[in-house]
């Protein structure tokens, strides 16, 4: 049986016991599923893509139960309000649900969707819609759980939270994963999120995350990817901004198979500030896809790309940045940079800038660049004495410092920055 | 300290070296003049060991070693300071922490331990005032937004952090004032000494009354010419090279 089959047939065996909320048809998802299937390499937006082979395992569907053993949560090493953890997709954390001093709301999703219906409901599956795809469709249909939280109006909070989803098993999984995060308006939160694998580890993820962040709040959000060679995550984001917010989101892949961050981005209020950054290193056997849209819906609004990619061996990355701005969004500033640097003859990097202009006065600029590292700047820097390797590193870790940069945590910044110089030097 | 003798060099099939001598020893300053095009910085490119040079005959010997064996870095420790006719925008690398490698890989050679933090910050506090670089300055990243002038003193600062044997100063007083060029010739000959030598690549005369040669060489068509003292130069500014 083919994945699709295998899909269709675990949710006839599961649909009642998957839980219910106004505004989601999970039969109707199903059907959606059914008639688009997964995407392929003929569809634009997939191109060059890895997608079949990721598709081609023999898949477990992971849907509820707890993992038989939780390993000891992880410690993110630095001062957090909390700590919510999945292992296998499955939440390990003793409290459900956890509720601050402040009204924060953070915890499993699913207990989330049985003890706050009414928060839930008014933003689960409302931000996705416009730009379903096959996978999203599966997602809406068979998701069991993924990482809550709700920022009530007017809230400052001061720590970040730390999310965190590991793989650890052998063993082909293919887990639908799906995450909501409301900031209501005049609030502020930092959100550290790591998806883990193991390296011996098989795991598809299919993960979806919806985002409202109301007016005048702001969500920062930096996450990393460091999934064992065989492992997957496609990872679609829906972010919805009212009026004056700020939305920054840094997506650090820095292993496994194929990843593949799509990142969509409604602005529709005026005043909105967007920032999306991605740092990657596809090595050999690594594929890192980004796709990026941001909608310019009202007028006033900021929008900044900045993805940045190394590539080694046959490692391939693909950018598609898609910036559109809708006639009212008058007075828009967007701007789309992505920067490749191929280390190997074998390596390939794609980028497809896409910017769509409705309005007539606007700012918009995009550009990007593959290439090989500076030669005269090589040099410059080996004529004072420093080795070859040295002078490389050097001029890596500045090219990918440009995005680390934009990191507002520095421990979590230092923690990343130790796993790239770690990637770079054992390549 | 140096001899080139009879020196080939071509690039892409191209000869643009074609028979070059040239001996300087320690505690000797070289003026090399000469029309643009005559291969003045392709020599010291050369020397400084770029790859895409290829030496086809000749050959160059540094304190008795044949200097085709060694890596550009190689050269860099065994004492050869190129200073750069247009420094590299390095943005991203900071300053501060591109002379501590430096000055750690340096000492790693000689198979000393890496530089106490205090004394490095004494070293570079010591150095900078040498050329007058202000502290802002070395908080940045290499050369990125510096001004022409800036470039070149912190080419100079770099030199006098290294301390080679032997610099090639390829058109550093290129684009300067007149204030920075006497800045950064005050700093080279507070750096010479007998034990080091200088190759000085210029167009001008003019940076030759702040640092004096011991010798003049004037290259046209890959070769030295004529070669003279300092007087040599004064004769070159008032005929020009047409008429030597």
């Amino acid at each position: 049986m083919d994945l699709k089959e295998n899909s269709i047939s675990i949710f006839g065996k599961n649909q009642d016991k998957l839980l219910q909320v106004k505004g989601l048809n999970r039969s109707a998802s199903m059907t959606d599923f059914e008639s688009m299937g997964f995407p392929n390499s003929k569809m634009e937006k997939w191109q060059k893509s890895n997608i079949r082979k990721v598709l081609k395992k023999d898949y477990i569907f992971k849907l509820t139960a707890k993992p038989a053993s939780v390993s000891t949560p992880l410690d993110p090493g630095f001062d957090v309000v909390g700590t919510v953890g999945f292992q296998n997709a499955s939440y390990t954390g003793s409290t459900n649900l956890t509720k601050t001093a402040q009204g924060v709301l953070f915890g499993s999703l699913e207990a989330a969707m049985a003890e706050y219906p009414a928060i839930v409901e008014q933003h689960l599956n409302k931000y996705i819609k416009e730009k379903l795809n096959g996978l999203n469709a599966l997602n809406n249909a068979l998701f069991t759980n993924g990482f809550f939280l709700y920022v009530p109006k007017n809230t400052t909070v001061e720590l970040p939270l730390y999310f965190y989803n590991k793989m650890t098993e052998t063993e082909a999984s293919f887990s639908q994963f799906r995450n909501l995060m409301i900031v209501e308006g005049g609030s502020t939160v930092n959100v550290i999120h790591s998806d883990l694998g193991i390296e011996k580890g098989s795991a598809f993820v299919n993960s979806v995350s919806e985002i409202f962040v109301g007016q005048n709040a702001e969500l920062n959000w930096y996450r990393e990817q460091d999934l064992g060679k065989e492992e997957s995550l496609i990872n679609s984001v829906f972010c919805y901004q009212e009026r004056d917010s700020r939305f920054k989101v840094i997506n650090t892949s820095l292993s496994g198979s194929m990843i593949r961050n799509d990142v969509h981005v409604k602005m529709d209020g005026e005043g909105c500030y967007s920032d999306i950054l991605g740092l990657y290193l596809p090595y050999s056997g690594e594929q890192v896809d980004n796709q990026v849209f941001v909608e310019h819906a009202k007028p006033n609004c900021i929008s900044n790309e900045l993805f940045k990619g190394v590539l080694d061996g046959n490692g391939t990355s693909i950018f598609n940045g898609h910036i559109l701005v809708k006639q009212d969004a008058q007075k828009t500033n967007a701007y789309q940079t992505n920067r490749n640097i191929v280390l190997s003859d074998d390596a390939s990097a794609f980028a497809k800038p896409f910017l769509e202009i409705y309005a007539d006065d606007v700012k918009c600029s995009h550009g990007a660049t593959i290439g090989q590292l500076d030669q005269k700047a090589l040099f410059y820097l080996r004529s004072r004495g420093l080795s070859e390797d040295t002078a490389k590193s050097f001029l890596i870790k500045a090219f990918v410092g440009e995005v680390l940069e934009a990191c507002g945590h520095d421990i979590f910044r230092e923690n990343v920055e130790l796993k790239v110089k770690k990637k770079l030097e054992n390549k | 300290m140096l001899e080139i003798k009879d020196l080939h060099v071509s690039i892409d099939g191209k000869e643009i070296l074609k028979g070059l001598n040239l001996t300087i020893n320690a505690g000797e300053v070289h003026a090399i003049m000469g029309p643009n095009g005559t291969g003045k910085s392709t020599l010291a490119s050369v020397i400084a060991g770029k790859e895409e040079y290829e030496i086809t005959s000749g050959s160059i010997t540094y304190k008795g070693k044949d200097l085709a064996e060694f890596s550009v870095e190689e050269r860099s420790q065994e004492g050869i300071f190129l200073a750069f006719q247009y420094p590299v925008e390095i943005p991203g690398v900071s300053m501060i922490n591109f002379m501590r490698t430096v000055v750690d890989e340096r000492r790693k050679y000689q198979g000393l331990e890496p530089i106490a933090p205090v004394d490095f910050l004494k070293l570079v506090k010591e150095k900078s005032k040498l050329v007058e670089i202000n502290e802002k300055m070395k908080g940045r990243a290499v050369n990125e937004g510096f001004s022409g002038g800036e470039k070149k003193k912190n080419e100079v600062f770099q030199m006098a952090m290294i301390d080679p044997s032997l610099a090639i100063m390829d058109e550093t007083d290129s684009g300067l004032d007149i204030d920075a060029l006497r800045i950064v010739a005050k700093g080279i000959n507070e750096l010479r000494s007998d034990k080091n030598a200088y190759v000085v690549i210029t167009h001008y005369q003019r940076l030759l009354d702040y640092i004096i040669p011991d010798f003049v060489h004037i290259m046209n068509d890959g070769k030295i010419v004529q070669s003279g003292d300092k007087g040599l130069a004064l004769e070159l500014e008032e005929k020009g090279y047409e008429n030597l």
